[in-house]
């Protein structure tokens, strides 16, 4: 799974650090962002982001869900994902997925993975 | 991938990497993940703080000085110096040259190399860098 790449978007570094060490440890290439301007970095220089992981919570003026839109919009191969604390706020966020349900906090980073993997099954099976 | 020991244990060396620029975090993080050691990545100097007040294990820390928010690198440094002696710090800048007196931590000049922070990390903390992966 090396050669798939999430992108970890938290501003939470006690949240998105341990986060980002399961994923690593699951055989994925991680990159962490604390926040929507520096994930927008990320895309800038790396092409080859396949999933990305957006705190819906975001605290900078990007936030989550306009990251989440942006990306959709801009990098419509990568898959979305939406989490966040607020119930309300997730169930709009769906609007911006294309996969799946969104995901609450606080994480299980089990179930993420299983998320992810659903995704890139999906992914795969589209490009077929 | 052969994991950097710590104290003869098999638990890899944990670098705090704190630094304000997002691309540049990621390639001195990859750099350092590739050279075995366990990286925490902090985009501010109170978000490192806030890591290690929590309970994050850490073995070094290696900071840029101009960050954004009330603490830089250098204010960060003193604050550990302080509060948590154990832990060594390595500055690094763009614009502090030379490193002024009282520097609380090692200093490394930006640009710098991988090969010359691993080989600062690991003459901080007595290991030996023939453990090391990286070429």
């Amino acid at each position: 799974m090396n050669d798939v790449c999430i992108l970890v978007v938290e501003s939470d570094i006690l949240i998105r650090g341990p986060l980002a060490a399961f994923l690593r440890e699951c055989g994925y290439r991680v990159i962490e962002a604390a926040s929507g301007d520096e994930a927008q970095q990320f895309f800038a220089s790396d092409n080859c982001i396949d999933v990305v992981l957006v705190d819906a919570d975001a605290a900078d003026e990007l936030g989550g869900f306009v990251l989440a839109k942006w990306v959709r919009t801009h990098h419509p191969g990568v898959e979305v994902t939406l989490a966040g604390t607020l119930s309300k706020s997730v169930e709009a966020a769906r609007d911006l997925c294309k996969d799946g349900p969104a995901l609450n906090k606080p994480y299980d980073h089990h179930a993420i993975h299983d998320h992810i993997k659903q995704l890139l099954a999906a992914r795969a099976r589209n490009k077929q | 991938m052969v994991p950097v020991p710590l104290d003869g244990a098999d638990n890899p060396v944990r670098v705090l990497v704190v630094e304000d620029e997002a691309l540049i975090r990621l390639l001195i993080s990859d750099e350092l993940r590739e050279a075995g050691f366990t990286v925490i990545e902090a985009s501010h100097a109170e978000e490192a703080l806030t890591y290690i007040a929590s309970g994050g294990a850490v073995d070094l820390v290696f900071t840029d000085v101009m960050m954004p928010g009330a603490m830089d690198g250098l204010s960060l440094a003193r604050q550990l110096l302080a509060s948590y002696p154990s832990i060594p710090v390595i500055i690094t800048s763009a614009t502090l040259r030379p490193p002024p007196d009282g520097m609380p931590g090692i200093f490394v000049q930006k640009p710098y190399s991988a090969d010359r922070v691993i080989a600062l990390i690991l003459a901080t903390l007595g290991r030996d860098p023939s453990r090391t992966s990286h070429e």
